[in-house]
């Protein structure tokens, strides 16, 4: 593999000096494109008393393209799927160099704190979002203490 | 066995009568007849039957027999007991211990076994028998003064054919053998086919009346005897032996023949001569004439096996792969059999032809689709693999050159090789020094002294003469005499060293140099032979090579008043005068062109005396003696007429088109027979060319190549498993490049081009005829995939393949130049268009200025650098800023995907995007951005008076030329960036065979003076000026600034050495995929230290793509050579069809 850009480098000193309160990025020892993320459920979110693990990977491409980024933690959301993939704009069509690893975990803590049920990959767990949201967001925070880790 | 025993003892007898009396003569015949009758009569016939007697006696039990006989009697001799043993035997073959042999010998009168009237203890008159049988021989022998006595057959048998009356026939009688039918069948219609019937007659061939038909040999004898009486080359002397009653029909008798060779030996027929002889017969009978030098071969060489000349040896031995290098000679005489042993070869014939295989390895046509090549890349491996295997045996001794000398250390293969070296020039003393101890040394050399010149030139045999005879030669290949020791000139001194490129045979051949360094056995005193430079070495290298050469010769070099010098040709300087003497310089360096220019100007002026050739050199070394591949040119001619003792070739490909290239090579070395052009054309060259016979041709070149040449490559392997040289690792990236709008443009409108003009040619059929005009669109294509520019040009030298190409494209270019030049020129309209008015220009100019007053705080947001240098910034139009190269990347990668951000983010995670193209959006404010409304930044200069609204911020702004540099000019700079950012003191080398696209790289890089340091090489620069070039190339001091050098694939491919750099860029993809390796080779080859990483940029979906196609076909087929024009024509055509098929 080619030798890592220096914008990688760069990123990766100041998630390690300047994490993101709530956020921790760890770079593999063996793979430095390769993250495992903790997130912290955003408060007053079904999430909240949970952590939840993530990989990140960025890929060969990199910042031309958006970093992979997936759920390892089961989680209950309409925009995560059964298989940790992550519904969001700015990981694809809306992804643009200027973005960066911070602001894409921070997107996705967001997106955990604003579930969009109208732009749904579960569609199983949007329907329910939608039918019956108040039941929906006692599923997710029942996942949440059955899945994630303890704060 | 008896009679067969009694004729050794004769032979033995020998010994008494090496010097003949004149008294010889005078014996009487017949009193010896008489008392040797008498000798016979005593010995009763053991049987009647058709058979001898068997006797088994072991040796051992002889051996014991012997020794207890000599115990006895010790005056005797073991041969004279072997003598009379023989006799015991016969008549008593029960006999097996030293009592009934004792026992045997009194019954029989020991004292006088044949009534001779001597006795054992009477020693006198046993020899006086001796004598006698000898001079009985002699005599009869003395008729035959003229003739080559060669020895005689004994026992030969034949077989009554009718029934004796009258007197048996006597011990020692002569009889007369003869081919010819019995006088009877005379009138009758002859059997054209005698068969291999020869006659035995009795009685005096002068008087024809007298002769009576004794009978036939047998067939074991007859098939050889009779071709050599046929071919009217040996007499037969036959002598009745045995038995000596009367002959019944069926009976089998004995003979005794003397053998004389009818030929003079003294008028050495030499083998060429005769061989020339064939081929020249060789048009009106053809077959005929090869089965005569055949048959001749093959009666003579089972002959000369008989008579205990020759050791038998079976086909079978002489096709196995000879490792044993200490029998050198002996190997070389077996194997050479081979382009001679015709008979083995017709055999082969009768086999598929597909599976040809001489020692049954060789599959020369394997697959049927390679058939017709008359020579194909399974054929070069083959002819690699044999004159590799060539190499050594086990404990073939490693050399180190003297040390106090020769600097530097070789790799073991070097030392080796050195050894070759030395073997092949005979320097025998010298092999193994510095590492064998001396008595181990001196053995060695003792064998390998014995074994390369005991038997002389390997072709010919030494043979003892028998009976008084001088030694004479024998040449079993030809089946030719010579009483002269033949002359050594197929033993050549020197040889081809074939090491693959990159094993280092610069420096082997100057451990040579230093090890051998003059002539030894050059008496000055003595010789009148004043132009003798027997000191010196002249080595002939391309020019380019030169410089090299001369540096390792001064690393090597340790001892003070050693010189290399070189030589350029001066018509006034005295060469002979300078090395000539005891001062003379050790190397001599020239050039190819030098000695040519010297030999043309010689050949023009008969009254231009030129030194070089009125001298003679200890020796001789071509470097990249590929160079006289072809016999034609005047260089090869020019090299031929040089004079050396000694003479080596240098070149990593020895083959090139076609095994026909090795021809120049043998000739240079003067291998006898070979250099004759008509020998080599019939042997090796016509049956490549026709295709017939292959495997039999190939075996006869591998045995000619084999003692000459030595090749290794890097894949092989030592004795110990491990590779020759460990070379780092070599990694080849392809960077599949997309072209820019404004290229995509103007590749697909040429193409359409191209394609149409294709078509046309195709189905109008005249391709062919219009061969260059496709050629020349197949140029402008590549073209375009490195620079737009290089097609606005018709530069001489615009490219260097294709040189018949050049010309045509020249005329062709002044129509074309216009179509081109207008396609560009609509090009930049619309280019035009679709950029900013000037006013907008200006005020956004002042808009920017006014949001960075100076770029301090800039940071790009693609690639962190922070803050942007002011040369490399780019600004958008909605005055952001980025690195170029980043926001470049940026356009690239959103075209290519095709997708545009979109507000809604529903899709589908796995489905690939198939939106067409839309604007692309500013990486920070998703606003649209357009490549051709972009601003990029300068310092600013002291002398300002274009953009007044720059002046106060420090720099300037102008409008930026998106397509100003190509793709590959981008990406080129790109990688040089990442590879700065590695390391700032690293080598770059970059290849193109466009120098006109080399001349823009250049021009381009020297934007950057204070990141790259640019150099070119190409064909235009001067042999001085590459010389520097590649020192400040190579210069070690630490730099801030990564060197570049830009080579022309042509310059580079040749002998360089780069292997202070390990980072290399192909620009442009070569036909042929050979010349990229050597390219690459130049980097990657001994004393490169680090793993090489090279880049291939290549336009995707471009005319590269298929010439990469074209490539693996090449690698597949192996360029086929040896097919006539038209063919080669026709299969370029299909690769046009690649190129442009779909």
């Amino acid at each position: 593999m080619a030798s890592l850009p220096k914008r990688i480098i760069k990123e990766t000193e100041r998630l390690v000096s300047d994490p993101v309160p709530g956020i921790k990025a760890v770079p593999h020892e063996d793979n430095l494109r390769y993250f495992d993320v903790l997130m912290e459920g955003p408060s007053s979110s079904p999430y909240e008393s949970g952590v939840f693990k993530l990989e990140l990977f960025l890929p060969e491409d990199y910042p031309m393209v958006a970093p992979k980024v997936r759920f390892l933690t089961k989680i209950y959301h309409p925009n995560i799927d059964r298989l940790g993939r992550i519904c969001l704009d700015v990981l694809k069509s809306n992804w643009s160099p200027a973005l960066q690893i911070r602001t894409i975990l921070l997107s996705i803590q967001a997106l955990l704190g604003a579930p969009n049920p109208d732009d749904p990959l579960a569609n199983e767990v949007a329907e329910d979002w939608k039918k019956d949201e108040s039941n929906a967001i006692e599923t997710a925070r029942e996942w949440t203490v059955r899945y994630a880790d303890k704060k | 066995m008896t009679r067969e025993r009694f004729f050794q003892a004769e032979d033995l007898f020998q010994d008494f009568g090496e010097n003949f009396g004149e008294d010889f003569y005078e014996v009487k015949k017949e009193d010896f007849i008489d008392s040797v009758s008498r000798a016979k009569s005593t010995l009763e016939p053991v049987s009647k039957q058709h058979s001898k007697p068997k006797l088994d006696l072991s040796p051992l039990k002889k051996d014991k027999l012997t020794s207890s006989v000599l115990e006895r009697f010790p005056d005797l001799t073991s041969e004279d007991v072997e003598f009379y043993l023989g006799f015991t035997f016969a008549e008593n073959p029960s006999c097996d211990d030293v009592a009934d042999v004792i026992e045997a010998f009194n019954k029989n009168g020991l004292s006088d076994p044949r009534g001779m009237g001597f006795n054992f203890s009477d020693l006198e008159s046993h020899s006086k028998l001796k004598e006698k049988l000898t001079e009985y021989f002699m005599l009869k022998r003395a008729n035959k003064r003229s003739l080559v006595f060669l020895g005689y057959l004994s026992p030969v048998r034949g077989w009554c054919t009718r029934s004796m009356f009258g007197k048996p026939l006597e011990a020692l009688q002569e009889v007369h053998l003869t081919r010819e039918g019995d006088s009877s069948a005379k009138s009758k219609k002859k059997n054209p086919d005698k068969g291999t019937i020869v006659r035995v007659y009795s009685g005096n061939p002068k008087e024809p009346r007298s002769l009576r038909e004794v009978g036939r040999l047998t067939e074991e004898f007859a098939s050889y005897i009779a071709p050599l009486m046929d071919l009217n080359l040996v007499v037969f002397d036959g002598f009745y032996v045995y038995p000596n009653n009367k002959l019944r029909m069926g009976d089998t008798f004995e003979l005794r023949i003397d053998c004389y060779l009818k030929e003079s030996l003294d008028q050495p027929s030499d083998f060429a001569s005769s061989l020339r002889e064939v081929y020249r017969k060789r048009t009106y009978d053809d077959a005929n004439h090869e089965k005569v030098v055949h048959d001749r071969q093959m009666a003579l060489n089972t002959l000369l096996v008989k008579l205990n000349y020759l050791k038998e040896t079976s086909t079978k031995d002489a096709f196995a792969p000879q490792r044993d290098t200490h029998s050198g000679a002996y190997k070389s005489e077996l194997t050479q059999e081979i382009p001679f042993g015709l008979g083995s070869q017709r055999s082969q014939q009768s086999q598929s032809d597909s599976q040809v295989s001489a020692n049954g390895s060789i599959d020369l046509t394997s697959t049927a689709s390679l058939r017709d090549s008359t020579f194909n890349l399974n054929q070069l491996k083959e002819f690699y693999r044999v004159t590799q295997e060539s190499a050594f045996g086990e404990d073939f001794p490693e050399t180190n050159p003297p040390a106090a000398d020769f600097s530097l250390e070789l790799r073991p293969y070097q030392k080796l090789g050195l050894s070759w070296m030395l073997k092949r020039e005979r320097e025998y003393t010298h092999i193994g020094s510095g590492n064998l101890s001396n008595s181990q040394n001196n053995d060695f050399i003792k064998e390998l002294i014995e074994s390369e010149e005991g038997a002389n030139n390997p072709l010919w045999t030494k043979m003892e003469g028998r009976n008084g005879t001088q030694p004479f030669y024998y040449n079993r290949f030809s089946g030719e005499f010579s009483s002269k020791k033949p002359t050594v000139k197929s033993l050549c001194k020197g040889g081809i060293l074939a090491d693959e490129m990159g094993l280092g045979k610069t420096i082997t051949t100057l451990s040579l140099v230093f090890t051998v360094p003059e002539d030894s056995s050059f008496d000055k005193t003595l010789s009148f032979d004043k132009k003798y430079a027997y000191k010196t070495t002249l080595i002939v290298v391309p020019m380019s090579l030169l410089n090299q050469w001369q540096n390792e010769f001064e690393k090597a070099n340790l001892r003070e008043g050693v010189e290399c010098r070189t030589y350029y040709g001066n018509p006034h300087f005295d060469l002979a005068a300078e090395c000539c003497t005891d001062q003379a310089p050790r190397v001599l360096l020239t050039t190819y062109g030098t000695i040519q220019s010297e030999y043309s100007r010689m050949s023009r002026n008969s009254m231009y005396e030129s030194s070089l050739y009125n001298m003679k050199f200890f020796r001789i070394v071509l470097d990249e003696a590929h160079n006289i591949r072809n016999k034609q040119t005047k260089t090869t001619r020019a090299m031929n007429d040089l004079e050396a003792s000694r003479k080596w070739l240098l070149t990593g490909t020895p083959v090139i088109n076609s095994l026909d290239d090795l021809y120049p090579l043998v000739n240079f070395l003067n291998v006898e027979p070979w250099s004759s052009y008509a020998l080599w054309k019939h042997f090796v060259k016509d049956p490549f060319d026709n295709n017939k016979n292959l495997a039999g041709a190939f075996s006869v070149l591998s045995t000619i190549m084999e003692p000459l040449i030595l090749r290794r490559t890097k894949l092989q392997r030592d004795k110990y498993g491990k590779l020759l040289i460990e070379l780092p690792e070599r990694e080849v990236v392809f960077e599949r490049l997309y072209f820019n709008e404004q290229e995509n443009a103007m590749y697909e409108w040429m193409k359409r081009r191209a394609e149409f003009s294709f078509k046309e040619n195709m189905n109008s059929g005249t391709l062919m005829s219009n061969y260059t005009s496709i050629l020349t669109h197949i140029l402008r294509l590549r073209q375009v995939c490195c620079h737009l520019d290089l097609i606005k040009t018709t530069r001489e030298g615009l490219v260097e393949e294709e040189e018949g190409v050049m010309l045509t494209q020249k005329l062709l270019m002044s129509e074309k130049e216009e179509f081109e030049t207008k396609a560009l020129k609509i090009l930049a309209e619309e280019e035009e268009s679709e950029a900013f008015s000037l006013d907008r220009q200006i005020e956004l100019k002042s808009e920017i200025m006014s949001a960075y007053p100076n770029f301090t705080d800039t940071e790009c947001s693609i690639c962190t650098t922070s803050p942007i240098d002011v040369e490399k910034c780019v600004i958008t139009e909605c005055k952001h800023c980025f690195c170029l190269e980043c926001l470049m990347d940026h356009f690239e990668f959103q075209n290519r995907a095709g997708t545009t951000p979109t507000t809604d983010g529903s899709e589908d995670v796995d489905s690939p995007s198939l939106k067409p193209k839309k604007n692309v959006q500013c990486p920070n404010c998703r606003s649209v951005i357009d490549k051709k409304r972009l601003f990029r930044t300068k310092p600013q200069l002291g002398n300002v008076d274009a953009l007044k609204d720059g002046v106060e911020a420090g720099y300037t702004l102008y409008h930026f030329n998106p397509y100003g540099r190509s793709t590959k000019i981008n990406a080129l700079i790109k990688n040089l960036y990442q590879i700065r950012e590695g390391d700032p003191n690293e080598r770059v080398v970059i290849f193109s065979q466009f120098t006109s696209f080399l001349d823009l790289i250049e021009s381009e890089l020297q934007h950057y003076p204070n990141e790259f340091e640019v150099l070119k090489m190409d064909g235009r620069v001067t042999m001085k000026g590459r010389q520097s070039i590649i020192e400040k190339f190579s210069d070690p001091a630490s730099k801030t600034k990564v060197s570049v050098l830009l080579l022309s694939m042509k310059v580079g491919g040749v002998g360089l050495n780069l292997t202070v750099a390990s980072k290399a860029f192909m620009m442009d993809p070569w036909w042929s995929p050979s010349m990229e390796d050597q390219a690459i080779d130049r980097l990657h080859r001994m004393g490169q230290q680090n793993n090489v990483r090279v880049v291939r940029f290549i336009m995707r979906d471009s005319i590269e793509e298929r010439m990469l196609k074209i490539q693996e076909r090449k690698k597949q087929i192996g360029e086929a050579v040896g097919v006539d024009d038209e063919e080669r024509r026709k299969r370029r055509i299909e690769e046009i069809q690649i190129l442009f098929g779909k």
